[in-house]
C-alpha cells in the first residue's frame, strides 16, 4: 500500500509540476480537447489553472499520507473525467495531445489513443484500491489497519 | 466516516478551486492567436504604392503557396514521423513542444520577426500550428498565418513537398 500510495502521489507531482511549469501549453490542450464552448473563454482559463493545482495538492497528500482517502476519492472523479475526455476525443476522431506530463507523455506518446485510456484506466484502478485500503504504512493518517 | 471522506474531499477539491483561480489572475495564457500586422507598402517612386489585400491569420493552401514563393519561412506543427515522412519543402520542424517552457526554438534565430511566417499541420481539428503562433506572437513575431488545410491540403494541390528529418535538427 506505501508503494502504491507513494508511486501515485508522486506521479500527480509530476503531471502537475509539468503542467504548472508550462500552462500555456496545458491551456492549448485543453482548449484542443473542444469540450468546453469557444465562448467560455473564462472556463477554459479556470480548467487550466485548477486541474494542475488539485493535482498537486492531492499528489502531496498522498505522499504525506494525509486525508489518503479523500485525496485518492478527488482523483479518482479527476481520472474518470480524464478517461471520459479521451472517449470523447476517440469518438469525434479528433488529433490532439495529451499534454498530461508536459512534453514527457511516456508511456503513451503522440496524439490521444487507446494507450492513454489503458494509462489512466491502471492510474484509476491503483486510486480506487488506495481509497479502498487507506494509506497504509508511514502515514500521518490515523486509522485502525 | 463517509462524511468525512467527502468532506474532505470538499475541502480538497475547494482549495484546489481556489488556489487554481488566485494563480490565474497572474498568470495571463493566451486563447486565441492575433491577426496578423498587415505590411507596410513600399514604392520607389512620389506614388504611393497598391497595397495587397492583407493576408489573415488563416489562409488558404493557394495563398500560402504565394508566400512560399515569396521566401516565406513555413513551420511544421506535427509531431516528428509525421514531419520525416513528408513535408512543405524547406520547412522548419517546429512542434508545440519545442517551445516548453517557454523556450524559443534555435531555427526561430534564422527568422525574421517582421517577414511572415506560415504554420501548418494536419488540417481539420489540429491545434497545433495556432499554438505554434500563439508562442511566435509572444516572441515578437508579427505576422504569422496558418494554412489551415495542413500538409493534406499543400500535398493534394500538388505543390513542392521534401521528406526526411529536419535539416537544422528539429527541436531541441
Amino acid at each position: 500500500m506505501l508503494l502504491l500510495r507513494l508511486v501515485l502521489g508522486g506521479l500527480f507531482i509530476f503531471a502537475a509540476s509539468m503542467k504548472l511549469y508550462d500552462l500555456q501549453a496545458f491551456n492549448d490542450s485543453v482548449r484542443a480537447f473542444e469540450l468546453v464552448p469557444d465562448n467560455a473563454d473564462h472556463a477554459i482559463v479556470l480548467l487550466t489553472f485548477i486541474v494542475p493545482w488539485i493535482e498537486l495538492l492531492c499528489g502531496t497528500l498522498l505522499l504525506l499520507g494525509l486525508w489518503t482517502r479523500s485525496a485518492a476519492l478527488v482523483l479518482s472523479f479527476l481520472l474518470i473525467c480524464f478517461i471520459g475526455g479521451v472517449f470523447s476525443v476517440l469518438a469525434r476522431g479528433m488529433h490532439v495531445t495529451c499534454g498530461c506530463f508536459g512534453k514527457f507523455e511516456v508511456p503513451c506518446t503522440g496524439p490521444i489513443g487507446t494507450c492513454h485510456i489503458v494509462r489512466n484506466t491502471v492510474l484509476l484502478a491503483v486510486s480506487v484500491v488506495v481509497l479502498w485500503k487507506g494509506p497504509g504504512s508511514l502515514a500521518l493518517d490515523r486509522e485502525p489497519r | 466516516m463517509a462524511c468525512l471522506l467527502f468532506y474532505r474531499a470538499a475541502v480538497i477539491s475547494l482549495l484546489g478551486i481556489g488556489a487554481g483561480g488566485v494563480h490565474s489572475l497572474f498568470h495571463p495564457v493566451t486563447l486565441k492567436p492575433k491577426e496578423p500586422e498587415p505590411l507596410p507598402a513600399v514604392s520607389h517612386t512620389d506614388t504611393p504604392a497598391p497595397t495587397a489585400p492583407a493576408l489573415g491569420l488563416d489562409i488558404t493552401v493557394a495563398q500560402a503557396k504565394t508566400l512560399f514563393d515569396a521566401d516565406a519561412p513555413f513551420l511544421d506543427a506535427r509531431n516528428t514521423a509525421e514531419f520525416e515522412a513528408g513535408h512543405v519543402a524547406r520547412a522548419f520542424h517546429m512542434p508545440p513542444d519545442a517551445f516548453f517552457g517557454s523556450k524559443a526554438p534555435p531555427a526561430l534565430d534564422l527568422l525574421d520577426r517582421e517577414k511572415p511566417v506560415v504554420a501548418y499541420c494536419l488540417g481539420g481539428d489540429c491545434h497545433a500550428s495556432h499554438d505554434v503562433v500563439i508562442r511566435l506572437q509572444s516572441m515578437g513575431f508579427k505576422r504569422c498565418h496558418v494554412m489551415v488545410d495542413g500538409f493534406p491540403g499543400w500535398q493534394k494541390a500538388g505543390y513542392e513537398v521534401e521528406t526526411g528529418p529536419d535539416q537544422m535538427g528539429g527541436p531541441q
